[in-house]
């Protein structure tokens, strides 16, 4: 009977956690940008149709924009294009849906959500960097041939 | 580029002075030499404020890498020991 080496075991376990970790990441930053996306679409419609907004609801929204980011932050750097083809364009949907409920609270003028409207735009500008993050240093820099002929330059000269 | 000996990073810094955590206070780009105790600093902008940036396309950063080796074949770079 052939032995089979325990090391060699976890190994493969240890990749497959790993790859599970990172797909049930992804999974789970999918969901979220797509719940949130249909909730700030409707938080919009709310305050564009003057139906009695509330501050709490804003606040609700903010905590778990919160949340979302500190999801993704967490693993920016190591998103990949095809994970971010899974949650990229519902999460551009989302930036646009924000900066508009955004737009729609300013206008609306009502001075108890003041603050609330303040962390929205703080929220809004932290998930559109994170975004561009993902997308500059991930996704577009290791494509970039004027980089790569930057660094083969940088080499010479160090 | 985590596979070459150098690495670009971007690193998010608070703002204590005007009580701003680090996801809106200052960045900080910064290259890092992987096989040498050197890093070269190359630009830093702030999140909020009247010269706020939301962020940092590609090509500008190619173009502070660019603008990195033009001063350093020019010899016109001051090293720093930290």
């Amino acid at each position: 009977m052939q032995k089979i080496p325990l090391f060699g075991i976890k190994v493969v376990f240890l990749h497959f956690e790993k790859n599970r970790k990172a797909m049930c990441q992804t999974v789970m930053i999918s969901n979220t940008v797509d719940r949130l996306g249909r909730r700030s679409y409707g938080h919009r419609m709310e305050v564009a149709g003057r139906n009695g907004y509330s501050v709490s609801q804003l606040a609700r929204l903010n905590r778990e924009l919160d949340g979302l980011y500190e999801l993704i932050y967490d693993d920016w750097n190591t998103v990949t294009e095809a994970d971010y083809e899974s949650f990229g364009p519902q999460f551009v949907i989302l930036l646009q849906t924000l900066r508009q409920l955004y737009n729609e609270c300013r206008k609306a003028g009502d001075a108890s959500l003041r603050e609330e409207v303040k962390k929205l735009g703080m929220n809004y500008s932290a998930l559109y960097e994170l975004n561009s993050d993902i997308v500059n240093f991930c996704i577009k820099m290791p494509k970039n041939q004027k980089m790569k002929q930057l660094m083969k330059r940088l080499a010479e000269v160090a | 580029m985590l596979d070459d000996p150098r690495i670009i990073i971007k690193l998010r810094l608070p703002d204590k002075k005007h009580r701003l955590s680090k996801r809106d206070g200052y960045r900080l780009i910064y290259l890092v030499y992987k096989d040498r105790e050197e890093v070269v600093f190359l630009d830093v902008y702030p999140k909020n404020g009247p010269m706020q940036q939301l962020d940092i396309p590609d090509e500008q950063v190619v173009e502070l890498v660019r603008q990195y080796i033009d001063e350093k074949e020019r010899g016109e770079l001051i090293p720093i020991e930290i």
